[in-house]
């Protein structure tokens, strides 16, 4: 399973590939980065349908997490991907925009690793 | 001289009944009664004539009786006094020359009244006389009348006269109390109103008025003392208008100054937003350093394990692991002490004014930031100019505040220069920071203080967020993004100045701080 994470710290790809040595290791995923929404986009267009799940920082400078969502959920239609919203702090405001844009979850910083993994091994 | 409307009225009413009261009482009566005195001569002379025709008649057929027939035909007529047959003959001479007349009472009725044949009209009696003439006799018959008949009809007509004129005098005084009342009392009114409004009152509103004229003229009054207690009320209003028009241009002005000001602050964060800010800027690298020293206590662990198999090339890896994590711990850790650091500076809000040399202060942070940065990239190089507005001399601000923002201004611009650099190597990069005195759109003094670079500028999208706290475009830990936001509350808040930025994509920036004095 091919997974995009969008965020704008870049320290969070050392962070994922520690969190995940060992699926990664069994091949189990396969992580990409991109550093930005646009970065993201770019990716999403060199390399259709590869990502099966994307997991979005909402904050980020230039294009934010929820307009990469509606860019997302309005072209990439078959097979839509599985688009996970993360905040740092859980408002109301942004979990009713990222549900209304269809979001298909919504996490809060800090991520909690085991119940993520749980969340993927539902997406198989 | 001065005759009041009133009096005018009376005296027109009155010309008019003493001219009735004349006329009915006077003129009338007198014409009436000579009339009637003229047909009552009239009637007696024709009596007279009727019995001469009588007695002619009589005579000349010798009827005595006949004679005395036509003398007793008007014996019932009102009034009469006497009826005579005066014989009348001619004396002549022998010649027959007449020589003079001879009058004689031949015959009267009544038989006892014998008056006398001269006898003529006079106030009490009207004597007419008729004559007659026969072979035998000729003469006169003579009528004696009372006039007190003609007397008493006189008088009932001057008594009616009387009655007319008193009751004419009577419509008069009427006519005149209406009239009066009709004319003079809406006038009085209108005249006293107008009075008191030309005093300067203009409360005075005319009620009843009579449908005429002077109503149509009370009315026209009525509305144009509104009209003209509007146009006062207008002009009062104009009034107070213009010293509101000039106070409100005065605000106004100082509105404009503040508006652009106000934008900015809406912009700027609540302490709501702030708080949030903070939180997620603190969230961030606090996660980073749970994350890490989560992972390295797994890592150690294995590493235990692997110590255990004897598996030393999987130790070694996971050792150059740990070590990374400690680093990314450790910058972690550094990023949210300086976020914490930077706000607290942020909101302390130190000293007070004191006069300052605005030159001086610039050009010692101007040289602070150059060597600080020198001293941690040798490879950084700039050209600083400077220039300064000798004429500005002291000026009242908080030197510390202050020279924090020129501080943050000069460390961005080199921050800008340097990263250009970086992309093209044979660019000069070139730092201005200028003083200048300038007159302010309300004609009080200011000063410009102006930090200007000729780095790559600031794209379009970014402009309107410089501004926000912890907006930054450096890489995550490089900035804070707290620098513009406060330079922005010291320059706006602290100082009541303004804080504005010129840039051209790819040409550079320049920020203005714009101090009243
Ligand atoms: N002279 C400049 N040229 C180009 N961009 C600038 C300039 N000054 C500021 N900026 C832009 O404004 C942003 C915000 O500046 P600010 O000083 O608030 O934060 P920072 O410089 O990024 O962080 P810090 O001040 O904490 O180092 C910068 O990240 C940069 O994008
Ligand atoms: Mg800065």
């Amino acid at each position: 399973m091919k997974i995009l994470v969008v965020d704008d710290e870049k320290d969070v790809q050392i962070l994922f590939e520690q969190r995940f040595r060992k699926e990664i290791k069994d091949k189990q995923v396969e992580f990409e980065f991109a550093f930005s929404g646009e970065e993201a986009l770019v990716y999403l267009n060199e390399h259709e349908q590869e990502a099966v799940l994307i997991l979005s920082d909402i904050n980020m400078p230039g294009m934010s997490g929820l307009e990469l969502l509606d860019q997302i959920k309005q072209k990439y239609h078959k097979p839509p991907p599985v688009v996970m919203m993360i905040t740092a702090y859980g408002d109301a405001e942004n979990f009713n925009t990222a549900k209304q844009l269809g979001a298909d979850d919504f996490l809060t910083k800090p991520v909690d690793f085991t119940s993520l993994k749980e969340k993927l091994k539902t997406i198989h | 001289m001065f005759i009041t409307l009133k009096t005018k009225i009376w005296l027109t009413i009155l010309t008019i009944v003493l001219l009735f009261s004349f006329f009915t009482l006077y003129y009338f009566p007198e014409q009436q009664g000579q009339a009637m005195m003229k047909s009552y001569k009239n009637e007696v002379l024709n009596y007279a004539k009727t019995v001469a025709l009588g007695v002619n008649i009589a005579l000349n057929e010798q009827n005595y009786e006949g004679v005395k027939t036509a003398m007793e035909y008007v014996k019932g007529a009102p009034g009469l006094k006497f009826v005579s047959l005066v014989q009348v003959d001619t004396l002549r001479d022998k010649n027959n020359n007449p020589l003079g007349i001879r009058e004689t009472i031949f015959k009267s009725f009544p038989d006892k009244y014998s008056p006398d044949s001269g006898l003529v009209s006079n106030d009490t009696i009207i004597i007419k006389r008729a004559p007659f003439q026969t072979t035998m006799m000729s003469g006169d018959i003579m009528l004696g009348f009372n006039s007190d008949e003609i007397k008493k009809a006189q008088w009932k007509i001057r008594k009616t006269s009387l009655l007319v004129s008193g009751g004419i005098m009577l419509i008069g005084l009427l006519i005149g109390f209406w009239l009066a009342k009709n004319i003079s009392v809406p006038v009085r009114a209108l005249r006293d109103a107008a009075r008191q409004v030309g005093q300067g009152d203009l409360t005075p509103v005319i009620k009843n008025f009579p449908r005429d004229e002077i109503g149509e003229l009370s009315k026209a009054f009525n509305t144009m003392v509104q009209d003209i207690s509007k146009a006062r009320e207008i002009r009062n209003q104009n009034l107070t208008l213009t010293d509101t028009n000039k106070l409100l241009n005065d605000t106004l002005a100082d509105l404009k100054a503040t508006q652009s000001q106000l934008i900015q602050s809406e912009k700027m964060a609540s302490l709501g937003e702030l708080t949030a800010g903070i939180a997620h800027e603190i969230q961030n690298p606090l996660n980073f350093v749970n994350n890490f020293s989560e992972l390295n206590k797994e890592l150690l662990s294995e590493m235990n394990e692997e110590i255990g198999k004897g598996n030393y090339d999987e130790v070694k890896e996971i050792a150059r692991d740990v070590t990374e994590n400690e680093e990314k711990i450790n910058h972690h850790g550094k990023r949210a002490d300086a976020i914490v650091k930077g706000m607290l500076q942020h909101s302390r809000s130190s000293g007070l004014k004191e006069p300052t040399n605005i030159n001086a202060l610039a050009d010692e942070y101007l040289r602070l930031a150059y060597h600080g940065l020198r001293a941690k990239d040798k490879s950084f190089n700039a050209t600083l100019k400077t220039e300064y507005d000798e004429t500005i001399g002291n000026i009242n601000i908080i030197p510390q505040d202050m020279g924090r923002v020129i501080l943050n201004l000069i460390t961005n611009a080199f921050y800008a220069v340097g990263e250009k650099k970086k992309q093209q190597p044979d660019y000069e990069p070139i730092v201005t920071v200028a003083t200048r005195s300038i007159k302010t759109p309300l004609g009080g003094l200011g000063v410009l203080i102006s930090v200007k670079d000729n780095g790559n500028g600031i794209p379009q999208n970014v402009l309107d967020k410089i501004f926000q706290p912890f907006f930054t475009t450096k890489p995550t830990g490089k900035g804070t993004g707290l620098g513009l936001s406060m330079s922005y509350d010291i320059v706006t808040k602290g100082h009541g100045g303004e804080l504005k930025v010129e840039t051209k994509e790819g040409e550079g920036a320049q920020f203005i701080i714009n101090l009243p004095v």
